[in-house]
């Protein structure tokens, strides 16, 4: 069965996207403020992954 | 960070107490709830829409902050497990998503109990109980996330710093910045650790436990609840 593509669908799914990602983008920055290295968390050059060198993170676990 | 977050002597207590009143909190509220809603589906109950009646009014209005506070205190519930479990016991909408979901039951299979000699709350317990699972689970994780996130109460309520619960030492954390300095020195040594950081992975590890238990139950939110049980 081939379905048509609405206009609504797609807007839709942008609309949902949006919400999407403005639910999500608090978590993943936090996640990535809390595992990134300090210098870059003052810079303010995290966004969405975390930053710094992977072997400061690790001394803390 | 998370090892100095996770070495906190406050927030490993503030786990302690949280998963306590999460669990006791739930067990008895999805009782109580359950227990209520069954009684005001039954068509047969006496008073039953005065009772429905008076129900819903209590989500129009309500005592009020300060009345309320002093019924506790002079129940003598101030600082103890209790003043976190039973102001919030039964929530009224709770109450009513499972009372409209009780109504749906087919009264045959309550007869059918009834034929097998079941009492009243042999019914509730071996034939509605088991059919309401979908809508226990879901109930219930409400219950949950409510008692997890709840802070409010404990600020009102609770004067021990060995009850605090898991949010208000987040607050305090996050709000006040209660970490000491020195301990951020001592257990971090020459590195610098930005405050903000901290923040942010404290916030993280007290979020992420009830954020893990959705998946779990999410599959009870689509479930259809008793699919072909009556014939006819």
């Amino acid at each position: 069965m081939k379905r048509k593509v609405h206009l609504f669908d797609v807007v839709n799914a942008l609309l949902l996207s949006g919400v999407v990602v403005a639910t999500l983008y608090p978590f993943v920055y936090m996640a990535a403020v809390s595992l990134s290295a300090s210098d870059y968390v003052i810079r303010n050059e995290v966004t969405i992954g975390p930053k710094g060198s992977i072997s400061t993170c690790t001394t803390w676990f | 960070m998370y090892h100095l977050v996770l070495n906190d002597p406050r927030i490993l207590l503030g786990y302690k107490n949280t998963i306590v009143y999460v669990a006791l909190g739930t067990l008895l509220s999805l009782s109580f709830t359950a227990m209520g809603a069954y009684a005001l589906a039954r068509k047969n109950l006496v008073f039953g829409k005065t009772f429905m009646l008076m129900i819903v009014f209590t989500m129009l209005f309500s005592g009020g902050m300060i009345p309320t506070f002093l019924v506790v205190k002079s129940l003598g519930l101030m600082n103890t497990i209790w003043a976190m479990t039973i102001p919030g016991l039964i929530s009224t909408w709770n109450l009513i998503v499972m009372r409209t979901f009780f109504q749906g039951i087919p009264k045959e299979l309550e007869e059918s109990g009834k034929m097998d000699g079941l009492t009243d709350i042999g019914v509730f317990t071996w034939i509605v109980l088991p059919l309401s699972k979908p809508a226990l689970s879901t109930i219930g994780l409400f219950y949950a996330v409510g008692l997890w996130n709840n802070f409010f109460l404990a600020l009102l309520y609770l004067r021990d710093e060995s009850m605090y619960p898991l949010q208000v030492i987040l607050r305090n954390i996050v709000m006040a910045g209660q970490y000491s300095d020195a301990q951020v020195v001592s257990a971090s040594g020459d590195e610098m650790i930005v405050e903000e950081s901290l923040k942010y992975a404290t916030i993280l590890v007290s979020t992420l436990p009830i954020l893990m238990v959705y998946p779990f139950i999410q599959k009870y939110f689509v479930k259809g609840a008793m699919i072909g049980s009556v014939k006819g």
